[in-house]
């Protein structure tokens, strides 16, 4: 954390260190190098994203940041229906690419229940925040791959894996999760939110 | 960026992610950016809005998407990792087909990155 301090307040208080030795406030000193622009721009989004983890709620995310593709509730939220029904969108259905999914895929989970999902993903971002700001702060996002250690999630496979041969389902459950986190584009403060997270089919 | 001036944490994820096999970076690419996307244009929306913040990471994926595309590999690890582990159905799900998804990825990253970069 001094280390963060540190940096910031070096790149933010003076230029990039002169050949003579010199590195004087940024009024006066050299111009600031692309480097220093995009390293205080870095440390600038770490410091705003704060110490203390965010806690998210998937419906009130999936409803803010929609228009940024959040899209947790829809594609896996423990109210789409299992098994496959001619004319509606089920986790099912998505192995073989029913009506409304636009593909099809060889795995397809949901969550077990909303407060399972919620849970799940707030534990993780509590547990893992320092990292998950560094990433938000360097790169804009962050992804993880975890066992929640119990089942978190149901849904179906396809072992005519690859597509290869005819598609069919198998049901299955897991306890694995993926999640997806990402900041907001020109958000000043820097805001993260959920673009997806999901029960893994696979590890 | 000169990743030799981030703090520790940072510089030891950016140096740990460079690496990594070309393989495995294709590989976490795809589960970063192509697995459970319903579209490429859903993929490139997602890339472009992670390029708003930097392309440091971005340009070391096209690199090992390249390489990844045009090296040898184990009869069916291609096809496994575009069919499997990235969940994408290929209308050819062979490794020859995985290989073609896999250069029109790169070339899709590439115009991401020279947007951003402009």
């Amino acid at each position: 954390m001094a280390e963060a301090h540190e940096a910031v307040a070096r790149i933010a208080e003076h230029g990039r260190a002169t050949p003579d030795g010199g590195a004087g406030p940024r009024d006066h000193g050299p111009a600031p190098q692309p480097d220093d622009v995009a390293l205080a721009e870095v440390m600038r989004r770490r410091e705003q994203l704060g110490d203390e983890p965010p806690r998210f709620n998937i419906a009130a995310n999936d409803d803010a940041y929609g228009y940024l593709d959040a899209h947790t509730d829809d594609r896996h939220g423990p109210g789409i229906p299992l098994p496959r029904v001619p004319g509606r969108k089920t986790v099912e259905g998505r192995i073989h690419g029913d009506w409304p999914w636009h593909k099809p895929e060889n795995w397809s989970f949901r969550w077990s229940d909303p407060s399972t999902m919620n849970r799940t993903v707030n534990d993780y971002v509590e547990r893992n925040w320092d990292r998950i700001r560094d990433d938000l702060a360097l790169d804009g996002g962050h992804d993880g791959t975890f066992d929640a250690g119990h089942r978190v999630g149901q849904g179906y496979y396809n072992d005519g894996m690859f597509g290869v041969g005819p598609r069919n389902s198998h049901y299955a459950e897991t306890s694995y999760v993926k999640i997806r986190i990402r900041l907001v584009p020109d958000s000043d403060p820097a805001e993260s939110y959920i673009l997806t997270t999901f029960p893994l089919g696979i590890m | 960026m000169d990743i030799s001036r981030l703090p520790e944490p940072m510089r030891a994820r950016v140096e740990a992610r460079n690496a990594l096999s070309s393989l495995d970076r294709v590989r976490e690419f795809l589960g970063s950016h192509v697995l459970d996307a319903d579209s490429l244009d859903e993929v490139r929306a997602d890339l472009r809005r992670t390029a708003h913040f930097s392309t440091m990471r971005h340009r070391g994926d096209l690199a090992a998407l390249e390489a990844v595309a045009a090296e040898q590999h184990a009869p069916g690890t291609l096809a496994r990792l575009v069919g499997w582990e990235a969940n994408w159905v290929l209308d050819d799900p062979s490794d020859a087909g995985a290989a073609q998804f896999l250069r029109e990825l790169a070339q899709l990253l590439r115009e991401v990155i020279d947007d951003a970069e402009r």
